[in-house]
C-alpha cells in the first residue's frame, strides 16, 4: 500500500518515544504536615503569650487567687487531664494502626479517643456552668478573665480539632474521597498539640 | 513659643503632681520586684521560643530527608 508523504511524518512522529523524566523522590514529609507544623508554632505563641500575660498578671496581685472568688475543682479536672491524655494515647494507637493499614481497627479506636476528647469538653463545660453558679465570670475579676480566657482559648481548639477529626474518621475508608491515613495525620498531630498544652495550662492555672 | 513652653511646663507638672497618669500605661499597674522578674522571665520566654521551635522542625525536617537519601 502506497502512503503519502504527510502519512509518513505521522508515523515517524507517533513512534517517537519521549526522553523517560527522572522521577522526583517522594517526600518524606507531607505538605499537610510541614503545613500543620507552622500552624502549630503559630499556636504556641499564641498560648505562651496568654501564660505570660497570666503570670505578669498574676505577679503583681498580693493574694492570687483574689479573696470571695470561687476555687476551681482542682479533682475534677485532674480527671478530666487524664481522660484527654488517654484520648492522646490512643490517638497515637490508632496512628500506629493505621500505618499498619489496619483501617477498621484504626477507625474504631480513632472514634474513642474522639470520644475521651468530647467527654472533656462536655465535662469542662459543666464546671463552666458550676464556677458561673458560684460567681466566677469573665467580669467578676482578674482571676476570672484571665480563666476563661485561657481555659476558654483551649476549649475552643478542642472543639476545631474534634470537629475536623470527626470529619476525617467519616471519611476514613469511605468509598468515595476518602482521607487515607497520611492525610489524617496532621489533624493527628494538632490533637497531639491539644493534649500537650493542657496539662501544662492545668497545673499554671489550677494547681499554683 | 512661651506658650509652647507653658505646655511642656504643665505636662511636666502634671506627671510629677499626678503620677496615677503615668501608672495608667497597660504594663505599669505594678512595681514589684515580682512583677520586674516576671517581665524579664516572659521576655526571654518569648524571644527564644520561636527560635527553638523553628530550629526544632528545620532538624527534624533534615533527619526526615537525611533517611531518604
Amino acid at each position: 500500500m502506497k502512503t503519502s508523504s504527510s502519512q509518513s511524518v505521522l508515523f515517524a512522529t507517533a513512534e517517537v518515544s519521549l526522553p523517560s523524566q527522572p522521577k522526583r523522590a517522594k517526600s518524606p514529609v507531607s505538605n499537610g504536615v510541614v503545613g500543620m507544623l507552622i500552624f502549630m508554632v503559630t499556636e504556641t505563641m499564641f498560648f505562651a503569650a496568654l501564660i505570660s500575660a497570666y503570670l505578669v498578671i498574676r505577679a503583681g496581685l498580693e493574694e492570687w487567687p483574689p479573696w470571695g472568688q470561687p476555687r476551681l475543682p482542682v479533682e475534677t479536672t485532674a480527671f478530666n487531664t487524664v481522660v484527654l491524655l488517654a484520648s492522646g494515647l490512643l490517638m497515637g494507637y490508632s496512628r500506629a494502626l493505621l500505618q499498619k493499614n489496619n483501617i477498621q481497627k484504626g477507625r474504631r479506636w480513632l472514634g474513642i479517643s474522639i470520644l475521651l476528647g468530647a467527654f472533656f469538653l462536655i465535662s469542662q463545660g459543666y464546671e463552666w456552668l458550676q464556677l458561673i453558679k458560684f460567681g466566677l465570670t469573665v467580669s467578676s475579676s482578674v482571676y476570672g478573665g484571665l480563666f476563661y480566657l485561657i481555659i476558654g482559648a483551649h476549649g475552643f481548639h478542642v472543639v476545631g480539632t474534634l470537629a475536623a477529626l470527626i470529619y476525617a474518621w467519616n471519611r476514613l475508608g469511605a468509598y468515595e474521597n476518602p482521607v487515607t491515613p497520611e492525610g489524617l495525620f496532621p489533624f493527628q498531630l494538632l490533637w497531639y498539640f491539644v493534649v500537650c498544652v493542657w496539662p501544662i495550662l492545668y497545673v499554671l492555672v489550677y494547681l499554683t | 513659643m512661651r506658650k509652647k513652653q507653658l505646655v511642656h511646663f504643665l505636662l511636666f507638672l502634671n506627671f510629677i503632681l499626678a503620677p496615677g497618669i503615668v501608672q495608667a500605661c497597660a504594663v505599669c499597674f505594678s512595681g514589684t520586684e515580682e512583677t520586674l522578674e516576671a517581665f524579664y522571665v516572659t521576655t526571654i520566654f518569648l524571644t527564644l521560643l520561636p527560635f527553638v521551635m523553628l530550629a526544632s522542625i528545620g532538624y527534624w525536617l533534615y533527619r526526615q530527608y537525611q533517611k531518604v537519601q
